[in-house]
């Protein structure tokens, strides 16, 4: 007796992970939504200067907000009589200085992002070629004439259709940006890169390669 | 017996129970797998047609704004020129602008996208340099010019209205746009493989503004040098962190690294053609150097560095960065322009000539302000541009100049400069620095003319100092 009634408590046990396995993969990704820093890195270097300027912060000027940051946020917030929650926001920015929202930082942060989610296992100078390839199609005729309209035009970029786009890039990814902004292109304007092993497209084949970096093969 | 018969029965209820939990189990699990099932489809579904109603939308503007242009062009090669034509330019401009952006909307998978963006592009650009000329009648070549980008403007309208036809028939876009699904580039029917082959049509339209091809293919003018060997070369990139010791050498608190290996990785063969080098510093810190194979100089340097504590201000920096231009045969180097992001400072450096200081030969060189240990370097411009110059001496005072600024603005220095224009073009000029309600602004008078050819304000930005 004992021994059926473990049959089918397994049984109807297994039936229900099964059904459960396989309508997990049906469940509408309503509760995974991205976790966004509040200021990006530049931003938080430039509070964290600012604060360092004014003597409320002792630290290292990291763009990392770590507990001392905040604190010292809070202190300022105090004296400044705002709320003192640890986070800036328009008001806090206001009153330490600082531009949260100005072209510059905007196409600096889309550039980083996309260069972390296109190139991040790269060397450094891979990544600093893909940033200049976004930048090389903003001048160019072919292409949309702004940083925004390069990076999302559908399906230009892999991580752009498969979300990897919203991951917050590392510094790295900030320094290559950086650098492509301020001049540098390794490829000497390339307008097109991919990688040979797992590119599928045959017309990509077709293009003039100038160099290979890494993984990427860089094209004309 | 009677036993083994309650058994019997305890086997066949407790199976019962069994079965009866299954089978309640079982439609529970279906009701919610149909339910979860209904509910992504139907998100699914939705953000599917929302896609696909914008690209339908951004095609359609296209479609309306190429027509409006068409027409406008129909009057333009048929009107006799004056206020009238420059009207009918400047809104031909703004179409193509129009039009550009929608094109930026839809799927670059799409055949023809980026030849069509190129035409309209360069119609954009080629009107509004049109627009903005000061004749007032349109030359016999011009207008020819005109006539043909008529005719293909007409060509591509013809296309896309059949194409709209096909949409208005149940074509959808984003289905024929996955390039994961497809792995050449998908044909959006027959009609906009018309629009592709437009490009064998399309005129050459010659002209120095946005987006003309000799804006894309710059001329390099700076590099007539005798081609070395990759030994050579490899050579001179063993070399390269030699001169950044001697470079360091009086500047206290600088502790920059030795090169450990220098390994060739590889070639590049663009517009500039180079021998490429991995250089590994002493602690593993890796530089990539470009070094050109016309005349071994040094191209580009990229690297990047932790965060550690700045020990270096601004003007070592500059001290190294000069000092390492010299090493790379640059004696008249002279520091323009820094910013300093992080740790890292970004210096621009222009050659100064009979004291004028030549902004078109630019060289940036990044500079870690913790070590003094020299990032990169970027001299792309400087060897596009720089060429032996018969510069005019100027015809027009200083003072002269000087009277234009307003007196609201504080004049703090003042040079004679080689300026960069739009377009490739070089115009000396009379550099005017000054400040108003604690802006910094620069004044380019045109040193010939007396013209205002620029002005530059310093923007303070969280990234440093930007110009705009």
């Amino acid at each position: 007796m004992a021994k059926s009634k473990k049959f089918y408590f397994i049984a109807v046990l297994m039936l229900i992970c099964t059904l459960s396995t396989f309508s997990l993969g049906f469940i509408p990704n309503i509760g995974v939504s991205q976790v966004e820093a509040e200021t990006t890195y530049s931003q938080n270097v430039a509070i964290q200067q600012r604060l360092k300027d004014l003597g409320y912060y002792s630290g290292a000027v990291d763009g990392t907000l770590n507990w001392e940051t905040t604190e010292a946020i809070k202190n300022f917030q105090f004296d400044y009589g705002v709320t003192a929650d640890g986070i800036v926001g328009p008001e806090t920015a206001r009153l330490l200085g600082i531009n949260l929202n100005d072209q510059a930082s905007n196409d600096l942060y889309l550039i980083a992002k996309c260069v972390y989610a296109e190139a991040r296992g790269e060397p450094y100078v891979g990544q600093v070629a893909v940033a200049a390839v976004i930048l090389n199609r903003v001048e160019h005729p072919d292409f949309p004439n702004t940083v925004y309209g390069v990076v999302y035009q559908p399906w230009a970029f892999t991580a752009v259709f498969d979300g990897q786009i919203n991951l917050e890039p590392n510094e790295t990814a900030y320094q290559a940006a950086q650098d492509a902004l301020n001049g540098w292109d390794p490829t000497y304007g390339c307008i097109y890169y991919y990688n040979p092993e797992t590119a599928t497209s045959e017309w990509i084949f077709s293009r003039e390669v100038v160099v290979t970096i890494g993984k990427h093969n860089f094209a004309i | 017996m009677k036993d083994l018969k309650k058994e019997k029965a305890n086997i066949s209820k407790a199976g019962l129970i069994t079965l009866i939990v299954f089978v309640v189990v079982l439609a529970v699990m279906m009701t919610v797998f149909c339910v979860l099932y209904a509910i992504n489809k139907t998100s699914y579904e939705e953000s599917a047609i929302s896609l696909e109603n914008i690209y339908q939308r951004s095609f359609f503007d296209l479609v309306d704004n190429v027509n409006n242009a068409e027409v406008k062009l129909g009057k333009l090669v048929n009107s006799t020129g004056g206020e009238y034509s420059k009207k009918l330019l400047t809104e031909i401009h703004e179409n193509a602008n129009d039009a550009q952006n929608n094109l930026s909307y839809l799927p670059i998978s799409m055949n023809g996208i980026p030849e069509t963006t190129k035409f309209i592009n360069q119609l954009s650009g080629f009107t509004s340099v049109l627009a903005s000329d000061q004749s007032d009648t349109l030359s016999s070549e011009n207008l020819k010019t005109l006539k043909q980008l008529y005719n293909s403007v007409s060509t591509i309208k013809y296309k896309l209205n059949e194409m709209s036809t096909e949409i208005m028939n149940g074509y959808n876009i984003s289905k024929h746009s996955n390039l994961k699904e497809n792995a050449s580039f998908t044909d959006f029917t027959s009609k906009i493989q018309g629009v592709k082959t437009v490009d064998e049509d399309y005129p050459s339209m010659i002209y120095d503004g946005p987006f003309s091809d000799s804006v894309v293919n710059k001329e390099i003018k700076g590099l007539n040098f005798k081609e070395i060997s990759k030994e050579e070369a490899t050579e001179i990139a063993k070399n390269l962190f030699k001169k950044q010791e001697e470079a360091t050498k009086d500047v206290d608190g600088a502790t920059p690294a030795k090169s450990q290996t220098t390994e060739f990785v590889g070639e590049t063969n663009g517009r500039f053609k180079t021998y490429d080098f991995k250089i590994v510093l002493e602690g593993g810190q890796e530089y990539y150097a470009q070094i050109t194979k016309a005349g071994g100089k040094l191209l580009t340097l990229s690297s990047h560095a932790g965060r550690a504590s700045k020990t270096l201000s601004n003007e070592d920096a500059i001290e190294i960065a000069t000092n390492f231009a010299k090493a790379q045969g640059l004696s008249n180097m002279e520091c323009v322009w820094s910013d300093v992001v992080g740790n890292d400072t970004y210096l621009n450096l222009a050659p100064v000539e009979n004291d004028i200081i030549l902004y078109p030969d630019l060289i940036k060189v990044k500079i870690d302000l913790a070590t003094g240990n020299i990032l990169g370097w970027e001299a792309t411009s400087y060897y596009t541009n720089h060429i032996e110059r018969n510069l005019p001496s100027p015809s027009y005072s200083k003072a002269e100049a000087k009277a234009k600024i307003s007196n609201d603005f504080k004049i703090v220095s003042s040079r004679l400069a080689l300026s960069p224009l739009e377009y490739n073009r070089e115009v000396l000029t009379y550099e005017f620095e000054c400040e108003k309600a604690g802006a910094t602004y620069y004044f380019y008078f045109n040193a010939e003319n007396g013209n205002l050819e620029n002005i530059l304000k310093v923007i303070k930005t969280d990234n440093g100092n930007l110009l705009m």
